[in-house]
C-alpha cells in the first residue's frame, strides 16, 4: 500500500459551484481537510496526480499534502465524489491523520479462487471496515471461495486480516454467496410466465379504470 | 413484460416525464459484476427492457444472473390515428422508464467476461439510446 504520497495543493479563496466548475476546468479538484480539532482548510488538488494516486494505491491512500501557503499534513480520503459519466473527481473530503494513529477505513474485498463447478459466485458486500494503523492500511483483503459448493458463503469473520488490523464490521456479515448456477430454463422460464400473469392483471386493471373514467 | 399492476389514482394519463438533468442515483454497479450505463436521456419502454433482457439471457444461456434496475412505471398516451384535435387526452399506449444519463439499466454476473460483454453489447442494440458497459470497481459501490 502506498503511504504518504506527496501531493502539492493550493489554498482555495473562492467557494461555490462557479469557482468549483472553473477549478475543475483548470485541472484541479476542490477538496477540504479537517480533523483533530483543526479548522477546516479548503484546498484544490491537481486532478491528474490525485487520480493517479487513487488508481494505483486505492481509496485508502494516505497523502502527504503540501499546501502552497506552507501548511503540511498527512491526510486520508474520507469521502470522494465522482462524476458517474466522466469518471472524474468532483470533490474530496480529507481527514487529518497522525503517524501511528489507528483509523477505521473501508477496505475492498477481492474474491479469489474458484468455486465448485456449476456454481455462481455472488458478491453481497465488497467492502469491510477495519481498524488499522494509518500508515499501514491494507490495500485489499482476500475472500477465498476455493472449492466452495452451492449454499456456502464467506462471512466477514472468515477473512484473514493483515497484522495489526481488527475487524469493525459485524463478523456475521455475509460477503460472498456461492449459489447454484441457473440453468437455461431457470433464466428464461419463470420470469416470462410470471410477467405474462402480471401483464394480464395490469391490463385488466387498466381496462377497468378506463371503463370507470368513460 | 414489466408494467405496474395498477397505476395510482390520477397517474393513468400523466404529462410527459421530465427528461432534463443527469441520474441522481443508481449510477454505480452494486448487484452484479458488469452493468449497462445510459449515456443519454430516453424513455425506455417495457418491450425494449424485455427485448434487452432476452438478448442477454439467450447469449449467456446459463450460469449467470441478470438484474433489471429500471421499471417502466410511467404511462405514455397516444391519440388514435385520424382523430381531430381536442376531445380529451388519448389513451395510455406504452409504459416507459424515464432514464437519465448515468443510470445503470441492467447488471449481470457471469464468470466469463468476454461472453458477458458480448451479451451486454447485444442488449445495448435493443435500447433506444447510447449506452456503455461498465465494470464494478471493487470497494466503490
Amino acid at each position: 500500500m502506498a503511504t504518504g504520497i506527496k501531493i502539492s495543493a493550493e489554498p482555495r479563496t473562492e467557494f461555490g459551484k462557479g469557482f468549483a466548475r472553473r477549478a475543475r476546468k483548470a485541472g484541479l479538484v476542490p477538496a477540504v481537510i479537517y480533523g483533530h480539532g483543526e479548522a477546516p482548510r479548503h484546498i484544490a488538488l491537481p486532478a491528474k496526480e490525485f487520480a493517479a494516486a487513487i488508481r494505483h494505491g486505492g481509496l485508502n491512500t494516505v497523502f502527504d499534502i503540501n499546501v502552497s501557503d506552507g501548511h503540511q499534513t498527512l491526510a486520508l480520503p474520507k469521502a470522494i465524489q465522482r462524476d458517474p459519466l466522466k469518471d472524474t473527481f468532483r470533490h474530496v473530503d480529507l481527514i487529518i491523520v497522525k503517524r501511528g494513529e489507528m483509523v477505521t477505513v473501508d477496505v475492498p474485498v477481492h474474491v479469489v479462487g474458484e468455486a465448485a463447478k456449476g456454481t455462481l459466485v455472488m458478491v453481497e458486500h465488497d467492502r469491510i471496515s477495519l481498524n488499522a494503523e494509518a500508515l499501514h492500511l491494507p490495500e485489499h483483503v482476500d475472500a477465498s471461495v476455493e472449492g466452495l459448493d452451492t449454499g456456502s458463503h464467506v462471512t466477514a469473520g472468515d477473512i484473514k486480516l493483515p497484522k495489526g488490523a481488527t475487524l469493525v464490521t459485524d463478523p456475521e456479515t455475509v460477503l460472498v454467496v456461492v449459489a447454484h448456477a441457473p440453468t437455461a430454463e431457470e433464466m428464461e422460464g419463470p420470469t416470462e410466465a410470471a410477467e405474462t400473469e402480471e401483464a394480464a392483471e395490469g391490463e385488466e386493471a387498466a381496462a377497468e379504470e378506463g371503463e370507470k373514467s368513460e | 413484460m414489466l408494467m405496474p399492476r395498477k397505476p395510482p389514482k390520477g397517474f393513468r394519463k400523466p404529462h410527459h416525464p421530465d427528461r432534463s438533468g443527469k441520474s441522481k442515483g443508481g449510477n454505480r454497479v452494486v448487484f452484479g459484476e458488469f452493468g449497462i450505463q445510459a449515456l443519454a436521456p430516453a424513455y425506455v419502454t417495457n418491450r425494449q427492457i424485455e427485448s434487452a433482457r432476452i438478448a442477454m439471457t439467450r447469449h449467456i444461456k446459463r450460469g449467470g444472473k441478470v438484474w433489471i434496475n429500471i421499471f417502466p412505471d410511467q404511462a405514455i398516451t397516444k391519440k388514435p390515428a385520424e382523430t381531430r384535435m381536442g376531445s380529451g387526452k388519448g389513451s395510455p399506449e406504452w409504459w416507459v422508464a424515464n432514464v437519465k444519463p448515468g443510470r445503470i439499466l441492467f447488471e449481470m454476473t457471469f464468470p466469463n467476461e468476454t461472453i458477458a460483454r458480448e451479451a451486454m453489447r447485444r442488449a445495448i442494440h435493443k435500447l433506444p439510446m447510447k449506452c456503455r458497459i461498465v465494470k464494478r470497481e471493487v470497494g466503490e459501490s
